[in-house]
């Protein structure tokens, strides 16, 4: 159908001019040239004829319109062919704004997509719309500037948090009150029947018993129970901590984890390389035990005959700081290490397994399954996480994250 | 729950590559943008497109304000996404907005993308003195001005109901099944989410192979954009598409199609 003139189907030798509509009319390319343009659309925004052949159509929109055809006309455009009842303003010659409803669609001249938009003004409507929105701002305005619904509002979110934060706790605490009933009613008493048995047999009268071999027992037994009575010691004792949460240097605090960990494994040769630029806040103590034990991991379970490398990097992201209010969310900065080594690693099947108390993979190194246990409660009392993935023979990788920030509470 | 995730983010699954590319729809619509691209593809990868919650044909009951008015929110449907397909090593393929967000979900999960491929990208749309982002704020209020009038009291013009398409009757199901169609409140905070956005500081974080697909003339993502992130992001391509507009996929899909064969050809086994 031609720009210049359509033809009625109801008066058949009829022809009606486009300039003469009472709506503004443009044609324009796939590319957005414009091709043609009526009379109306000239007046309405003040053009000559010339000003816009050949021009791009975002010519007349004002950057909002342009914005908003770049992320909703056009791909509608596009895909459905036609829009309808947009609501759009143009941008005049002079720079004044023109309300329009535009109506579009998508025509096929001689191969290529070209495109015709009508564009009604809307200066009426405009004005009740914008009365509309006035009054809903001056609802939802008189709504936030209400200061003791502000303030019951910020308390309430505040106490989310600290709901969160508690029911959290509680949660982790009783996760830790079952093991440590496991651990009483088994780990416990394999040492004491032991004991008990050794005590039993030295009892008795007339029994060619080897003294010493029983002493030793007995010996060795009580030696199990005094490690496992100081892990649980220690286990406990990160919840009474009297360290009190400060701002420290996280790739330091890392440094001096490595030289204890040295010190501790006897094993010095080992190639670090840690890319941690951050400062966050925390129990400096605590996380310094947290890396002494990840390290020491690193070198105890080292491949034979290979010299342990280490690498740990640091990057800021932002994760919900809710967890058990699965409709919160707040994000907030963490920072998210990664430490890899070069280690034997284990089957991923144990990832969750290697975190509980007393539970071994590796039984050819000395060990009681206590470190990344004592990790894992560090990381709690954090509110952080830590997740664990390992290809055998390739080494193990940590993921952890620690939020950068703590509530003045003292509540992490 | 993956069930759940599948249909909370009307997740489609085609193809039947070995490896997976993952679309990611931009802020304005939703996964049928990705129509006129992911069909290129579909011999060699296994596509995986979704809708943001809130979007096209995800479940609405799902949506929570507070989640979706943080970028990480919607990188976390990324993250439910692929994780509930089992999804590792793939090439992610991002437009506008979610080229961002994809970054975020990259960062958090790297072992999930092998590749990211960028359309029209932008960190931080607004400009601030010593960084060209394209707009000043008060353009963007403006913005969220035309949306709302949009909306009140008149027939919202992103509703299914209106879409009548009689001409092209194969079109009809997708559009009567919400195209692009969005709650006001919606797209109020996505559209906030993205434009108010500040994701610089994340690029350094990103050490992914990444092609910059950078329009000629988009007003949205204007070539002071791409080649900042090029810049910023160390591990990256830009490629200067000569399609103009925020939109290659959908309006120079064939140039689109071919950038991507031939980054993917040089870069992936």
């Amino acid at each position: 159908m031609s720009i210049d003139k359509i033809t009625t189907a109801l008066v058949s030798d009829a022809t009606v001019q486009v300039d003469d509509l009472p709506c503004a009319l443009m044609i324009f390319s796939d590319k957005g040239t414009i091709r043609k343009v009526n009379q109306k659309l000239l007046d309405l925004l003040g053009y000559a004829r010339n000003d816009l052949a050949e021009q791009s159509i975002e010519k007349i929109f004002t950057l909002p319109t342009r914005l908003f055809y770049q992320t909703h006309i056009f791909p509608l455009l596009k895909l459905s062919t036609a829009v309808e009842e947009i609501f759009v303003q143009l941008r005049a010659k002079d720079g004044t704004q023109v309300p329009t409803l535009l109506y579009g669609n998508t025509i096929n001249n001689s191969g290529d997509d070209e495109y015709q938009f009508i564009f009604v003004s809307v200066w009426q409507r405009k004005k009740y719309e914008e009365e509309i929105i006035a009054a809903r701002e001056a609802h939802e305005k008189a709504v936030v500037d209400n200061k003791e619904l502000r303030e019951a509002k910020e308390q309430l979110e505040l106490n989310a948090e600290l709901l969160d934060r508690q029911v959290q706790r509680l949660r982790q605490i009783n996760v830790e009150y079952e093991s440590i009933g496991k651990i009483i009613s088994h780990d416990f008493q394999e040492p004491i029947r032991k004991i008990g048995l050794s005590v039993d047999i030295l009892g008795r009268k007339n029994e060619p018993w080897n003294k010493e071999n029983y002493l030793a027992k007995i010996q060795q037994s009580l030696g199990r129970l005094q490690a496992l009575t100081l892990c649980i010691d220690q286990f406990v004792s990160i919840d009474t901590t009297n360290e009190t949460i400060s701002e420290f240097d996280v790739a330091d605090l890392i440094h001096k984890a490595v030289e204890q960990a040295k010190t501790e494994t006897g094993i010095s040769n080992i190639e670090l390389s840690i890319n941690v630029n951050h400062r966050i806040e925390g129990y400096p103590g605590l996380l310094t035990e947290l890396f002494v034990e990840i390290i020491k991991n690193s070198i105890t379970y080292r491949k034979e005959n290979t010299v342990p490398e280490i690498s740990i990097t640091g990057q800021i992201a932002q994760y919900n700081h809710f967890r058990f209010n699965l409709n919160k969310y707040k994000y907030v900065d963490f920072l998210r290490l990664e430490i890899k080594d070069n280690g034997k690693g284990f089957d991923n099947r144990y990832k969750e397994y290697i975190f509980e108390m007393f539970k071994r993979l590796d039984f050819e190194q000395d060990g009681l399954g206590f470190g990344l246990t004592l990790v894992k409660k560090i990381v709690d009392k954090h509110f952080g996480t830590i997740t664990a993935s390992s290809i055998p023979g390739d080494g193990t990788s940590l993921v952890l994250t620690l939020p950068v920030r703590s509530n003045s509470d003292g509540m992490i | 729950m993956n069930a759940e995730i599948l249909k909370r983010n009307n997740v489609q699954v085609y193809g039947s590559g070995k490896r997976t590319m993952v679309f990611a729809h931009g802020f304005g619509c939703d996964q049928k943008m990705w129509r006129f691209v992911w069909p290129a593809f579909q011999d060699e990868y296994r596509i995986v497109l979704f809708d943001y919650v809130g979007c096209g044909g995800s479940d609405l009951t799902s949506y929570n304000a507070q989640r979706y008015s943080n970028l990480n929110g919607f990188a976390e449907d990324i993250l439910d996404v692929c994780n509930a397909l089992d999804i590792q090593n793939a090439v992610f393929v991002g437009h506008s907005v979610s080229s961002i967000i994809g970054v975020l979900a990259a960062i958090k999960q790297p072992a999930l993308f092998s590749h990211l491929l960028l359309v029209g990208p932008s960190a931080k749309y607004i400009n601030e003195p010593g960084y060209v982002g394209g707009f000043e704020r008060a353009d963007i209020v403006e913005l969220l001005n035309t949306m709302e009038k949009n909306y009140v009291g008149w027939a919202n013009f992103l509703a299914p109901a209106i879409m009548k398409n009689n001409e092209q009757p194969e079109l009809t199901e997708e559009l009567t099944a919400s195209f692009c169609a969005v709650d006001p409140e919606v797209a109020r905070n996505f559209a906030k989410a993205t434009f108010f956005s500040d994701n610089r500081a994340d690029l350094a974080n990103i050490s992914h192979p990444t092609l910059i697909m950078q329009c000629t003339d988009d007003l949205i993502a204007p070539m002071e954009v791409g080649e900042y992130l090029h810049k910023n992001i160390s591990n990256s391509e830009l490629r200067v598409l000569a399609a103009t507009g925020h939109c290659p996929h959908m309006s120079a899909p064939e140039e689109t199609i071919a950038v991507m064969k031939d980054y993917l050809a040089k870069h992936v086994n």
